[in-house]
């Protein structure tokens, strides 16, 4: 069964999306039919060639901020004492679950042409800050949502190298940036080169942020969405979204030759924890830098929220007039985007539990590793596409009879399905792992059934990891856009397609509104899931 | 060749719990010194204060005469060899066993040269451009010690280097570390907690109990003449004999066991004071300083029963009953044949080597076996 379900969801869509990408619209798929007509606009028209270099430019910029941004803070939580770490941890977790687009209009009313900070900075000092829109305001967005996702890495390398290396070179007279330029940044080399593809990733297949920051700045899921929505040309959405893929593949092979080179393999493992410095310059500095990061990372979240609840706002600090007035505009129209939202979020959340689970018990107590590779591998899939390119891959496979689902909640469900099972299926296979198959022998020696043995034993010991999980699947769900906005019709319109509809119209108050009560249901998951999961955090949203 | 001194070294870890507890040693130049002790004894927690990975929370650490405690590790011209080797991963074993030239900013000519006569030295010619994950144990923690001696520091210290190896290797390889050292002429301080290690090795050893030095002496000394009860217990097989004491003098003993027995002793442990005429003692002999025999002796003997017999080869181990249900195990080179189980024979504990111990010290012989 486990099988059937990736090869029918996973495998299957993808594989026709690649073929569809070869023939010319409305013809069938056949040998005969095979032609570079789909890609040939990428060498004759100006507005593709534009695209994907905007679409590389900006992710590549992505990536560097996030680095920069990342590493730091990483070595700051790591190895500097300041107080609060697990606060810190929680919070820096945020940016990467709270929806990169909500945080992403809130840059509109800071930055926009009538922006707080914009109009503020022209009172003063007279002078025009550039615009927002374009490459400088999806990249700030962007990276600023993305840094986590690095310094969570790097901080879970970090934290478990050897504190021996440094010491050894400590003792042979490497003072600190020595140790830091010669042990410790090439041990965690690797790490960062993994957060960067997984950052390059996101970054290139990011529609929501360039759609709202974008303005005439087009990146290659703007195109896709134009064919999709605009023309309904399928087969160059599928043509777009490998070309999409085809440049994170080439990021993934350039990351895994270079780290290849210094693939190091830590020999030993001491249970002693890293020394921590103490110096109180040291522990001022890094505190300075974590809390400024972190709150320039959340006030767009925080700014969306005062946006939601004011009613006059322009030009001034504070809004000068709050109240209730975008809620009551809200409440007036249909709630159905957001019930919409809460049953798709949630079917598809059970669907990954129950699944994943399934997947990784498969995969970890299987008896071949051959199987536990194609299984990691048709699992990971969907989870370094972009979501656009998921929801093209799984609309071209699904829109002739016999499986016709496109418009129905069934394929938006089956889409955040095959792209959050990741999440939990990752979680599970830790669990599974850190847990002595013995004691699964043991139960099935006493006589219980291979069913009890599940529900009596792996069951309970697995199910924190499972629940922390699929909070984490619901949250990031709630708040999906981009594969959503290729799939929804107008009876499953979802919270995130109705804020980007109010922006479009530029409701930016309702707007707000959604997106705060979106940012409530996100931080509250996020709490749970924090409580049950604790530091293993960064290591699910890594890529590959 | 420097002096490695210790002065009123203290370090108490958040807690209040004292690793290492006031202690003082000097280390002649040249030589080899060790640590010796029962694990959670203070020996690491000493060494890593003299290499300046822990700042002592009071007393000092001299290179000959020169206070070192406020210098940082990288200050201090040492080589360091980790149980867990610490060989960075990242790097050839070549540029593992440059590291330390490179930062004393040798040039390429001379760090070539340095690092393949530290290869030879270890005997690992040729395997320069491997990495370490691609060494045996052996050879890893070879690499380990030819990187901590390539820039000659002035001090080298070995925390449990031969721990992760298998039984062969450690006593060949302790025996390699120790020519090396030798030939080097470096000044080395060696945590361990394999007595035999230790008394092979050493120049010096100090062995450690709940964070203090019980003896400092050389390897012989520590073995034959014990100065409390901790040490004679934790190095080698001990002895111990509850017995009264009958009269001193300035040369020895006469004490008596339990049936009654006089047993002459030839050193007594502490000071004189703490023993009295007709008061308890405890008495010390290794299991093969006596001599049995099933026919009657000249001198005063123990009689006693044989409980248990182990032919080694070498020697042969009995286990022997005393008339009080005391066991003692002592081993002959000489098999007594035609003695069995349940047999009566007499022991006799060799007077030069018998030692009583103050009775309050009682308590150590414990500590040790648990």
């Amino acid at each position: 069964m486990v099988f059937v379900v990736l090869a029918l969801f996973i495998i299957y869509p993808i594989g026709k999306m690649v073929l569809m990408s070869f023939v010319k619209p409305d013809q069938p798929i056949t040998i005969s039919n095979l032609t570079m007509h789909n890609f040939r606009r990428f060498s004759s028209s100006n507005l593709y060639k534009q695209a994907t270099l905007n679409s590389i430019k900006v992710s590549l910029a992505i990536v560097f901020f996030s680095v920069l941004l990342g590493v730091p803070m990483a070595f700051v939580v790591s190895r500097i004492d300041i107080p609060g770490k697990d606060v810190i941890s929680s919070l820096a977790t945020l940016p990467i679950i709270l929806p990169p687009f909500v945080g992403a209009y809130s840059w509109i009313i800071l930055r926009g042409r009538n922006g707080l900070i914009t109009s503020f900075v022209e009172k003063l000092l007279g002078i025009t800050l550039p615009s927002i829109y374009g490459a400088r305001g999806i990249t700030l967005a962007m990276c600023l949502g993305y840094w986590p996702l690095v310094s969570l890495m790097v901080q879970g390398a970090l934290s478990v190298a050897d504190p021996f290396l440094e010491e050894s070179a400590e003792v042979m007279g490497a003072g600190f940036l020595r140790r830091l330029r010669t042990i410790v940044l090439p041990l965690v080399s690797p790490t960062i080169g993994a957060a960067a593809v997984t950052v390059f990733m996101r970054s290139i297949g990011g529609f929501g942020v360039p759609a709202i920051l974008g303005g005439e700045y087009y990146v290659l899921p703007t195109l896709i969405f134009f064919q999709v929505a605009g023309y309904f040309n399928l087969n160059a959405a599928c043509a777009i979204s490998l070309v999409c893929i085809l440049f994170s593949i080439i990021a993934l092979v350039i990351m895994n030759y270079v780290t290849a080179k210094q693939k190091a393999v830590t020999m030993t493992s001491t249970t002693r924890e890293v020394k921590q410095i103490t110096h109180p310059a040291a522990k001022f500095f890094g505190m300075l830098y974590v809390v400024l990061l972190l709150g320039i990372s959340l006030a767009p979240h925080i700014t969306v929220v005062i946006a939601a609840f004011s009613e006059v706002w322009a030009g001034t600090p504070l809004p000068t007039k709050m109240g209730l007035g975008n809620f009551r505009k809200v409440f007036a129209g249909s709630m159905n985007p957001l019930k919409n939202s809460l049953v798709l979020a949630l079917s598809a959340t059970l669907l990954c539990a129950f699944f994943g689970t399934l997947v990784a018990h498969t995969a970890v107590r299987g008896k071949t590793a051959r199987g536990r590779w194609l299984i990691d591998a048709t699992v990971t899939i969907p989870f370094i596409l972009p979501g656009m390119v998921v929801g093209v891959a799984l609309l071209s496979a699904f829109i002739n009879p016999p499986l016709f689902l496109a418009g129905t909640g069934i394929i938006i469900i089956i889409s955040y399905f095959v792209r959050r099972m990741p999440y939990v299926f990752r979680s599970a296979v830790g669990a599974l792992e850190g847990l002595d198959p013995m004691l699964e022998q043991a139960s099935s020696i006493m006589g219980a059934s291979w069913a009890t043995t599940f529900r009596k034993v792996t069951m309970p010991l697995i199910t924190p990891s499972i629940v922390a999980s699929s909070m984490i699947t619901f949250t990031t769900l709630v708040g999906e856009l981009s594969s959503t906005m290729i799939l929804y019709s107008a009876r499953w319109k979802t919270i995130s397609v109705a804020i980007y509809e109010f922006l479009v119209d530029d409701a930016l108050g309702p707007a707000c509104v959604l997106g705060s009560i979106v940012n409530v249901v996100v931080l509250v998951g996020m709490l749970v899931a924090n409580k049950l999961l604790g530091q293993k955090m960064g290591s699910m949203f890594k890529a590959g | 060749m420097v002096q490695l001194r210790v002065k009123d070294l203290v370090k108490e870890f958040p807690g209040g719990v004292r690793a290492v507890d006031n202690i003082n040693f000097v280390i002649p130049p040249g030589s080899l010194f060790t640590l010796l002790g029962p694990s959670g004894c203070g020996k690491t927690t000493t060494l890593r204060l003299i290499a300046g990975l822990e700042t002592p929370t009071s007393g000092q650490v001299f290179f000959d005469e020169e206070d070192y405690t406020s210098y940082p590790p990288f200050r201090r011209e040492i080589g360091m060899v980790f149980q867990s080797y610490a060989l960075f991963p990242h790097m050839t074993v070549y540029e593992n066993v440059a590291y330390g030239l490179r930062i004393r900013n040798a040039s390429n000519a001379e760090i070539e040269k340095r690092v393949n006569s530290a290869l030879e030295l270890v005997g690992l010619p040729g395997v320069s451009d491997r990495k370490p994950s691609q060494l045996s144990g052996g050879q890893q923690q070879r690499i380990a010690l030819a990187r901590a001696i390539v820039y000659d520091p002035k001090v080298l210290l070995l925390d449990e280097p031969l721990s992760n190896l298998d039984a062969k290797l450690r006593i060949y390889m302790r025996q390699e570390i120790k020519n090396i050292q030798e030939t080097a002429g470096i000044t080395t301080a060696y945590v361990t907690h394999d007595q035999e290690e230790a008394l092979s090795i050493s120049d010096y050893i100090a062995v450690m109990d709940s964070g203090t030095i019980a003896q400092f002496d050389k390897p012989y000394n520590v073995y034959e003449r014990p100065s409390s009860v901790f040490v004679a217990a934790f190095i080698g097989q001990a002895n111990f004999l509850e017995v009264e004491v009958c009269s001193l003098s300035s040369t020895g003993a006469h004490v008596a066991a339990k049936d009654g027995s006089i047993v002459e002793v030839g050193r007594i442990a502490g000071e004189k004071s703490k023993f009295r005429i007709g008061e308890k003692a405890l008495l010390f002999f290794r299991p093969e300083r006596v001599s049995l025999s099933k026919e009657p002796m000249d001198k005063t003997t123990l009689p006693c029963e044989v409980t248990g017999i182990l032919f080694l080869g070498e020697t042969t181990k009995y286990s022997l009953k005393l008339s009080h249900d005391e066991e003692v195990m002592v081993s002959v080179s000489k098999r007594l044949e035609d003695v069995g189980k349940g047999e009566k024979v007499n022991l006799l504990i060799t007077p030069s080597d018998a030692t009583i111990f103050p009775f309050d010290q009682k308590a150590a012989i414990e500590e040790v076996t648990k």
